[in-house]
């Protein structure tokens, strides 16, 4: 896994879950913020991010802006070998803030470009990627009808009432189940 | 490997993982975004564990 890599090779990773019963809490600056967060939490904070949250803090005590946490971010990805930024969900996010999201993730990959960014969503959240990535590498997921079927049988061979089920019924929760993954 | 990520990982192509990782398709910074799709359920989430197997 990228985290045990992380912790024997001294790569880092960091991830978000753009989570669709948060949307107005996961605002651009707060995405990047936990970003920043995960990777600066992992050793000592370099002295560039402490100075800036210090001078953050002599304008009334305000967070840090978009640019700040930007620059603190920067400082993060050179201090490690290599960093994986994994943002899940994308399509979660809302449409207002994800413009400003991939563009900020652009501007760290083009100004960083050892640093590997791992994007999931659903296939439509693809074209507004395309907009700020000209060159993605893409897969498309899709369900495989060998391991739904066997994931069903296991599950059906422990089930803890077998008595309940026949092998009439056994198959016919198979078929529908498998016919139903043919329409998604 | 749990059987979902089972399930998720056979429609993977390591070799565009690898050079994901590696960032050898000559295509720039941008080749360093890797986006996996797919509709609700498919298990997109945990490709998150899984990329490193490649």
């Amino acid at each position: 896994m990228l985290c045990d890599e992380a912790g024997a090779g001294g790569l880092a990773v960091a991830w978000l879950y753009c989570d669709y019963n948060v949307q107005q809490e996961q605002t651009v600056i707060n995405l990047m913020g936990a970003i920043v967060k995960q990777l600066v939490g992992r050793g000592g904070i370099p002295e560039d991010i402490r100075e800036a949250f210090q001078e953050a803090g002599k304008v009334g005590g305000r967070r840090p802006l978009l640019a700040a946490l930007m620059q603190m971010l920067r400082i993060a990805i050179v201090s490690f070998p290599q960093v994986f930024i994994c943002v899940d969900a994308l399509d979660e996010c809302l449409p207002k803030d994800l413009p400003k999201l991939l563009e900020s993730l652009r501007d760290i990959i083009r100004e960083c470009p050892g640093t590997r960014i791992l994007l999931t969503g659903r296939p439509h959240v693809g074209e507004a990627i395309q907009r700020y990535f000209t060159k993605p590498v893409t897969i498309s997921i899709s369900p495989n009808k060998v391991d739904i079927r066997n994931y069903v049988v296991m599950r059906l061979d422990s089930d803890d009432m077998p008595e309940a089920m026949n092998d009439s019924l056994r198959a016919e929760i198979v078929r529908v189940i498998l016919d139903k993954m043919s329409n998604m | 490997m749990t059987d979902t990520i089972a399930c998720a990982a056979t429609d993977l192509k390591a070799w565009e993982i690898g050079f994901w990782k590696r960032g050898s398709f000559g295509g720039g910074a941008d080749e360093g975004v890797l986006f996996c799709s797919g509709d609700p359920g498919v298990g997109k989430t945990h490709l998150r564990s899984v990329a490193s197997f490649f």
